[in-house]
């Protein structure tokens, strides 16, 4: 947008109404216009301001977004790992060996004999 | 997927009973999804107010994405200052058709950059609400990452004092 250099540009001026300017009127028309002007020239520097602040938290915004992707990236990879070496440790574990079946599979064998015939017995 | 694994560690360090299935069966399996690069990963949380998308949207176009329409530095820093031709006075004889066609077509200008430069600021203020949002909803993903890994690392050197290295 173009600024730069109207900070106090006064040679243009309107042509005065009607056929009797009196020296007040026209007094009054320029403490008017010069009002003016500096109420619009802190306007748009509130503009400025405001948009140039906007700008700089979104830089800030879109750098810390760009920082907690990476992060997340990192620790979902390590928490995969981790993970899958547990796992992939699990069916060699010595530690992690069943107990004896009783404990899983508590059996009533007279019972089971009197109700069924043959009855598949599951052992790991 | 990684609580299931944990649990059953953890029940072996507890106690000495180990049971081969997991009990829970409702667990659903979680394969592993292959890590995309920041390219998306979110969760969707934002519900902007329309007028502000409307707003932020090219006329004609498609509606502003927040999600989407990443704003580069360049773009974010504050725009040069073309320096203003001053006003000069012109006279009523001399304003004549090439002089009005040319005050239309600046005009027409003027309001063009205007315009432009509303939407951007509009665009520019619905994504960094959208971002704040987003990262909040990051940062709450990073400390859950944190006290996953945490807990795995318990477990693994629990389980190493206790049978040896993995």
């Amino acid at each position: 947008m173009a600024q730069g250099s109207d900070s106090n540009d006064t040679s243009y001026k309107s042509p005065s109404p009607g056929s009797r300017p009196s020296s007040s009127d026209d007094v009054k028309k320029v403490m008017r216009r010069e009002k003016n002007r500096i109420a619009a020239q802190k306007s748009r520097m509130r503009q400025t301001q405001k948009a140039d602040s906007l700008h700089l938290e979104s830089e800030n915004l879109e750098k810390e977004n760009a920082a907690l992707r990476k992060e997340v990236k990192q620790l979902t990879e390590e928490a995969n790992y981790l993970s899958s070496v547990l796992s992939s440790h699990e069916p060699l574990c010595t530690g992690l060996a069943p107990q004896t079946p009783d404990l899983l599979y508590p059996t009533h064998q007279s019972s089971y004999h009197r109700q069924h015939i043959s009855v598949p017995h599951y052992q790991r | 997927m990684i609580n299931n694994i944990l649990s059953k560690y953890l029940l072996l360090l507890q106690n000495s009973v180990f049971s081969s299935e997991p009990t829970d069966k409702t667990t659903e399996r979680n394969t592993p999804s292959p890590i995309d690069p920041d390219a998306i990963e979110v969760d969707i949380n934002f519900q902007p107010d329309p007028t502000d998308l409307v707003l932020s949207s090219v006329p004609g176009g498609e509606l502003f994405n927040p999600r989407k329409h990443k704003f580069s530095d360049e773009e974010l820093k504050p725009q040069p200052m073309i320096k203003k031709a001053k006003k000069v006075f012109v006279p009523d004889e001399q304003k004549d058709d090439k002089y009005w066609s040319r005050r239309k077509k600046n005009n027409l200008a003027a309001k063009r950059s205007r315009d432009a430069r509303r939407l951007k600021e509009n665009q520019i203020t619905v994504r960094a609400s959208f971002l704040e949002r987003e990262n909040a909803a990051l940062r709450q993903q990073v400390a859950e990452l944190r006290k996953d890994c945490g807990r795995c690392k318990n477990i693994v050197a629990r389980y190493e004092v206790k049978y040896g290295p993995l």
